[in-house]
């Protein structure tokens, strides 16, 4: 199953910024006169410290700099020159101790991958849903079989993407440092190389 | 680096009046006479003399154009900034619009750094950089 090179990912990362009233309690002690809070949309792409867990900008900057590597490397120069491999992602494993969507990861580097127009890919999520429209357009006598798709026409994948993300902690009672490793590792038959 | 060298290094300088969300604008060109290549706005004067760029190159690999922008910190302490790339197809068109994020740096007194990027596919002509504080 082919993804269509029209599918879309937009940053549609919505961050809330609550305006904040500071109330300072000696002067407002009598009376509190309206408070009113709003919701205020904010750039994306901005560089978010909010907290030290995992965040925007640290899944925009992984995505980005591992399509950037995977892109320039140049075994994938040389094989995306002339044709456009197709490949499958297997999971992201999340070795840190925190809850992280590692397939928003894969996701985000995918979709990159696919519109650099490099690569195609396969959804392996998606395969019985693929096996039961193949079916109804094949065997239910329903579908004109001049405009059917066959089965066994899908491409096979060549190459397949997985990787760990891992964390170092460290903290004292005033400072935490956390580093976050990500390990992109894309294997063939003929390659296996880290990013 | 004093604004002699950055006028060498750039065809085009063009000073206006900072604020301190706005930063350094830089944009190269592939297709023009290298000489006329390569723009740099300053839009933030005190940060334009403590952070400069001091070097812009790019080249294909495959078809697809890879940069490599020189960021120096002309002081003796440390400056955090951010940067952010954006890609043109030519001098005008924005492709690939929001695919960069803005990656904040930390320049260690009088060093400097290696702002990396790839475009995100082959039609991309022309590369814009935005430097700011952090």
């Amino acid at each position: 199953m082919i993804l269509s090179e029209q599918s879309v990912q937009t940053a549609a990362g919505k961050k809330l910024k609550s305006t904040g009233v500071l109330l300072v309690i000696g002067l407002l002690a009598v009376s509190l006169v309206g408070c009113s809070k709003t919701v205020k949309y904010g750039d994306a792409t901005e560089v978010e410290t909010t907290t030290t867990g995992f965040g925007s900008t640290d899944l925009q900057q992984i995505a980005a700099k591992m399509v950037d590597s995977v892109l320039t490397f140049p075994p994938v120069v040389e094989i995306t020159a002339k044709r456009r491999p197709v490949m499958f992602v297997d999971t992201i494993k999340n070795k840190t101790t925190e809850h992280i969507d590692t397939e928003s990861i894969t996701d985000t580097i995918s979709t990159k991958l696919l519109r650099s127009g490099k690569f195609r890919f396969v959804d392996m999520t998606k395969v019985a849903a693929v096996k039961q429209q193949l079916d109804y357009q094949n065997d239910s006598g329903l579908v004109n079989q001049d405009t059917a798709i066959k089965m066994g026409q899908q491409i096979g994948a060549e190459y397949m993407l997985y990787g760990n993300l891992s964390s170092i902690v460290k903290r004292n009672s005033s400072r935490k440092d956390v580093y976050y490793k990500f390990t992109l590792k894309l294997i063939t038959a003929f390659a296996k190389w880290y990013c | 680096m004093n604004m002699v060298k950055l006028s060498a290094l750039f065809s085009g300088v063009v000073l206006l009046a900072g604020c301190a969300t706005s930063g350094i604008e830089a944009t190269g060109k592939t297709e023009s006479d290298p000489e006329y290549a390569k723009h740099l706005v300053i839009h933030n004067e005190p940060l334009a003399n403590a952070i400069t760029i001091t070097d812009m190159k790019s080249r294909f690999k495959g078809d697809l154009l890879e940069v490599n922008v020189e960021l120096s910190n002309l002081t003796s302490s440390d400056k955090s900034i951010q940067y952010r790339f954006s890609w043109y197809a030519s001098d005008t068109f924005e492709v690939e619009q929001g695919s960069r994020s803005w990656i904040p740096v930390v320049l260690h007194g009088k060093s400097s750094t290696t702002m990396r990027a790839v475009a995100p596919n082959p039609s991309v002509k022309t590369y814009k950089v935005n430097v700011r504080e952090l």
